[in-house]
């Protein structure tokens, strides 16, 4: 119609026409010249009333300068717009000619609105006020950020400051429980920082910390995770649907990206915990140019409790000490070489160590006994930021990680005989895997239509699945013998392509497709994965969406796990000549809808099909030193289900409801024939409730209440009596029966968080007391189950019984935080 | 007073994580439920005209053991489809039970048995008898060198012929007779006993189960070494033990379910075998001896 009354006026009016620096430029014409002339004047003028222009920039925090993930950016014309990449960076082609309104949205933030008169290409780099740092807030226009509009399903992005206001296990806020509260989302048990995710394993987790994978993301055992949340930015977990960009798990995308460090001025925070205490400080190395973070945490029982163990051995005439701690250190430096070029190197290193050294003197030599067990990962990423054009942007970076597992036990004699002799033996275990990679990836947005995503990765694993080494000393006969018994090291080759594109093939109807081709080269077998992956999204009338997603994934690493608990003894393993990769495929239907622009909900449903799946087979499991290859055995696995997830994230009162309702299943040929049997972590209800509520400024409340059916085990629940021959007679032998694999229901788990803040600011300073209680109802919530024995008064004798073991009653605690 | 309340938490919450007991509470649940079934132990060898049975049944978890025998079961046993008779023997000590076989067992023999007792799903097993391996070239050492960890030990050499095209599932033992004093006073030994004794030897090949179940391809022929600690006898046997495929997998998910049990970090293990409705064994194995 536009066409159609720009023609006419062009024919009636035009004379002649020039086309210069974008303007029209009228002329008379001969009447044999005309018709040509109008033609090229429509073709012209057309292609002037359509000239685009690139808004393109960085959206940033104003007082730190740090870059804003997913920042939506909004032409309030046409209602087309972009969000910002894990950069902070966007770009926006849009009409040009006339003054455009451009909207930045982003959560927490105060909403900004540019206005900006195209005539050229423009770089605006944009900075965004936090909403808690206005003295009043005025959100003026309509929300623009809304999830019936994300093409994106089965994502759950939750605000650090949120995840901060969650009452946690001894007050240690932590990201991957906050992440368990979420529907589809799973722990692995009492305390426990794994992930399942939709009936997956917790190897199935691509953890990215900067863009590095991280695979033990566990302290202590699996109650802490390493990801220390000061120095954390931005989380997002993505658990189906998987954009074609991420590839190497089957169940879900853990993305979380690290602060960059305050470019304008120095920042702190400091926090005493009741078993540890963490510092952050942030600040410019070059104001405007240069700047770093460095966090860091440590737990501290071990050093408080070290003198009362040294008296408590002393008096027993041994000169020893035992304890454990961990600690985890972030350290990051951001360059900006100018506005197209920036560089970021970020570090992240952490260990557990348990210890126990003892000399015992009272013995007529000195036994010395020296045993450890620690484990670590160290993460290194360097990337290079560098706008193309203002259409294009890539990211280069290189990556290292290792996990290493050391296991030392060390039991010798020192003779006291003025020799110094001394025999030892040592048991050493050490396993783990590193990686070294380089990865590219390109942002290129061409009109607010597409949104293509493309880059090439490659690692280097290097996979160490297990070595024992047994080492004898004896000085005096000059003895040092190694003896090394295990797993030979493998290295293997995984790298990948994709493309995707974020299309609107119109104002209602979007999709993401994409593809993934991945290569998994080992020294004697390759192979190699196409994976289709596509999400779309269809707007409905009243702000309703309808939502779908297909998704197919490949992952050629496996961990040998413990089920339940995080163990450091899980060994990671490529897929082999015998083992196959692991393979997947997910389909999912959904709706969401943003309610009184307030509450965020959406509904979805999910079909998960998993094949080549690694378990132990019956009797295998850790600590063996036969091949790895010869202990499990591959089958498939199943997982359907649905959730429900309400979502409120602003104003006084905060927080969601979520549910799930699923069933995860698995079948193996070699374990109970065939038969299908329950996942451990099949649950079939999962409720959590989390709200945060504003009492004043100075003082807010929170709590969490989970419920979750019970985890599925093992255990024995007949025996008889075997009878067997042996020289001349016969013998009985008593032989427990399992029934299937996962026969018993556990209880169902349930639990109530609270907690309280009270904040105090001054000037430049914030001082954050925070106290609660984590399982404030006290409820003995299964953490292991086993068959034990119990005293009966009546017979006076001990009963076998099943006994179920809780970690975990009532845990008060308190923090102290000074932010400065 | 805010003060007082947050002190009083400071120092509940430090009290209660130095607690030793504070965490770790254990109370008792209700098991898992179990239906009670029979459980049969049966064994015979080729050439033996009767087997013994031993019948008892299975528990739940908690509920008190018994190992006691099952008395008045209804039990029809068929040898190549004739009924075997039952004898009971003694019913009070133990339910010794014997089946007395139409013709001594024989490679190819087809035993069936049924077992119906109130209360109680009906047992069912059925089992071939294996048939002999074609062994030659057969060597026995009692010194064989050392073994990959340098312990001295005697080898066993043999050579397993193609047969008759199926697979062989096969172990191998050494036997020798003991002698055992059973009497002792002050004068020395006035009495003995002597009594077999067998070890299984390690067979030295990779396919190896557990390093002493064998499965031979039994379209070829393959040289075998088998060892086990160095003993020094008059007399013993080297015996080649065929069993059923089934009576292989058996004895090797009953390895893997010893196994398990001694270490915590292991997948629990159900042993499988040929009783159908029922637990515990029912199988005939061949053995072919070897003197030396």
């Amino acid at each position: 119609m536009k066409f159609r009354k720009l023609f006419l006026n062009i024919k009636s009016n035009i004379r002649t026409c020039q086309f210069v620096n974008n303007i029209i430029l009228l002329k008379q014409l001969f009447p044999m010249q005309k018709s040509l002339l109008s033609l090229l004047c429509i073709i012209l003028s057309i292609s002037a009333y359509s000239q685009k222009f690139t808004i393109s920039g960085y959206v940033v925090d104003k007082e730190s300068d740090e870059k804003l993930i997913g920042v939506t950016i909004l032409d309030q014309r046409t209602g087309l717009g972009t969000v910002s990449n894990n950069y902070g960076f966007y770009s926006l082609t849009v009409d040009g000619g006339k003054a455009v309104e451009i909207i930045f949205e982003y959560f927490d933030y105060a909403q900004r609105v540019e206005n900006v008169v195209l005539t050229q290409n423009v770089k605006l780099n944009v900075a965004l006020d936090q909403l808690i740092k206005l003295q009043e807030v005025v959100i003026s226009a309509e929300k623009q950020k809304r999830i019936e509009r994300e093409t994106q399903m089965s994502v759950a992005e939750i605000p650090i400051s949120q995840i901060k206001k969650i009452p946690a296990l001894f007050g240690e806020v932590d990201v991957l429980k906050a992440l368990q509260l979420l529907p589809g989302v799973k722990s692995g048990g009492e305390g426990q920082s794994g992930l399942y995710v939709r009936g997956g394993g917790p190897d199935q987790n691509l953890i990215l910390l900067d863009g590095v994978p991280v695979y033990n993301a566990n302290h202590l055992f699996g109650f802490f995770s390493v990801f220390n949340s000061d120095a954390i930015k931005d989380v997002k977990l993505i658990k189906g649907g998987y954009p074609a960009r991420y590839g190497g798990r089957l169940s879900s995308v853990l993305d979380i990206n690290m602060k960059e460090g305050n470019m304008n001025k120095f920042k702190g925070a400091v926090s005493i915990g009741l078993i540890s205490s963490k510092f952050m400080l942030e600040g410019p190395i070059n104001k405007g140019k240069t700047s770093f973070i460095v966090s860091g945490r440590r737990t501290y029982i071990d050093v408080l409790a070290r003198p009362l163990i040294k008296a408590e051995l002393a008096k027993e005439d041994i000169d020893g000490t035992t304890g454990y701690y961990f600690y985890d250190l972030n350290v990051k430096v951001n360059h900006k070489f100018s506005d197209r070029d920036r560089l970021y190197l970020s570090t992240y290193t952490g260990d557990d160590k348990f210890y126990l050294r003892q000399k015992d003197k009272a013995t007529q030599d000195i036994d010395i006994s020296n045993n450890s067990l620690s484990w670590g990962n160290f993460t290194n990423a360097l990337r290079w930021n560098h706008i193309v054009n203002d259409k294009m942007f890539v990211n280069t970076t290189l990556t290292y990680s290792n996990y290493q597992l050391n296991t030392d036990l060390g039991f010798g004699t020192e003779k006291i005989d003025g020799t110094n002799d001394r025999t030892e033996v040592r048991l050493d275990y050490i396993s783990g895997i590193r990686d070294i990679g380089a990865k590219i990836d390109f942002d290129y947005v061409p009109n607010p239509d597409h949104f293509v995503r493309f880059g090439i990765n490659t690692v280097e694993h290097n996979f160490k699945p297990g070595t024992f080494n047994l080492i004898l000393t004896d000085t005096k006969a000059g003895i040092n013998q190694i003896d090394t018994v295990g797993q030979k090291n493998v290295g293997a080759l995984e790298s990948s392509v994709y493309i995707e594109d974020d299309y609107s093939l119109s104002k209602k109807f979007k999709i993401n497709a994409g593809l993934h081709f991945s290569l998994f080269n080992l020294k004697s077998k390759d192979y190699y994965s196409l994976q289709p992956r596509v999400s779309a999204r269809y707007l409905l009338p009243k702000d309703w969406s309808i939502k779908a997603s297909y998704a197919t994934m490949r992952q050629y690493i496996n961990l040998l796990a413990f089920e339940g608990i995080g163990l450091p003894t899980d060994i990671w393993v490529p897929a082999t000549d015998k083992i196959k990769p692991q393979d997947s495929w997910q389909a999912a239907i959904g709706t969401a809808k943003t309610i009184s622009d307030k509450y965020e909900l959406s509904i979805e449903a999910y079909y998960k099909r998993m094949t080549n799946l690694v378990a132990y087979k019956d009797g295998a499991g850790v600590f063996q030193t036969d091949d790895w290859q010869d202990r499990v055995v591959q089958g498939n696995g199943e997982a359907y289900g649905a959730e429900i997830f309400l979502q409120k994230k602003e104003g006084r009162l905060s927080g969601w409801v979520g549910y799930t309702l699923s069933w995860a299943n698995r079948d193996f040929a070699a374990i109970d024939g065939g038969k299908p049997f329950p996942y451990r972590f099949d649950r079939r209800h999962d409720i959590s409730i989390v709200g945060s509520y504003e009492i004043t400024k100075k003082i807010n409340i929170a709590s969490t209440w989970v419920y979750g059916t019970g985890n599925a085990v093992t255990l024995a629940n007949g025996r008889y009596n075997e009878f067997y021959s042996s020289g001349n007679g016969y013998y009985g032998q008593e032989i427990e029966v399992f029934g299937s694999r996962n026969n018993f229901r556990m209880r169902p788990y349930h639990r109530l968080d609270v907690g309280i803040n009270f904040v105090k600011e001054k000037k430049n300073r914030k001082r954050t007391w925070s106290v609660g209680a984590y399982n404030a109802y006290a409820n003995n919530n299964p953490f292991f189950v086993y068959f034990g024995e119990t005293y009966d008064e009546s017979t006076k004798t001990y009963k076998r019984t099943l006994k179920q073991t809780s970690l975990f009653p009532l845990i008060p605690y308190v923090t102290w935080t000074l932010d400065f | 007073m805010l003060k007082y309340i947050k002190f009083s938490i400071v120092c509940f919450a430090f009290f209660a994580i130095s607690c030793e007991d504070f965490f770790d509470t254990t109370i008792n649940i209700d098991p898992p439920k179990h239906e009670p079934k029979l459980a049969l132990y049966g064994e015979a060898f080729v050439g033996q005209d009767t087997m013994e049975l031993r019948l008892t049944q299975s528990f739940a978890i908690l509920d008190p053991f018994d190992t006691g025998p099952i008395i008045g079961a209804k039990i029809t046993c068929t040898q190549n489809g004739q009924i075997v008779p039952v004898i009971e023997k003694n019913a009070i000590i133990n339910t010794l039970l014997t089946l007395k076989f139409n013709n001594p067992l024989a490679a190819d023999d087809v035993i069936d048995i049924k077992i119906e007792y109130p209360g109680f799903p009906t047992l069912t097993a059925t089992t071939t008898v294996p048939k002999s391996p074609s062994i030659s070239n057969i060597t026995y050492k009692e010194d064989g060198g050392n073994d990959e960890f340098g312990d001295n030990v005697s080898l066993a050499t043999l050579e397993y012929k193609g047969n008759n095209g199926a697979t062989d599932f096969f172990r191998i033992e050494r036997s020798f007779d003991y002698i055992k004093c059973i009497k002792r006073t002050q004068n020395g030994c006035e009495e003995y006993d002597t009594i077999k004794i067998s070890n299984y030897m390690d067979i030295k090949d990779p396919a190896a189960i557990h390093g002493y179940l064998m499965k031979h391809d039994n379209t070829k022929s393959k040289n075998y070494r088998a060892t086990t600690y160095r003993n020094s006898y008059d007399s013993l046997t080297i015996d080649i033990i065929n069993m059923t495929e089934s009576a292989f997998d058996y004895e090797n998910s009953r390895r893997v379910y010893e196994n398990s049990v001694e270490n915590p970090f292991s997948t629990p293990v159900n042993i499988r075998s040929n009783i159908i409705n029922g637990y515990g064994r029912f199988y005939i194995y061949n053995v072919t001896k070897f003197k030396f």
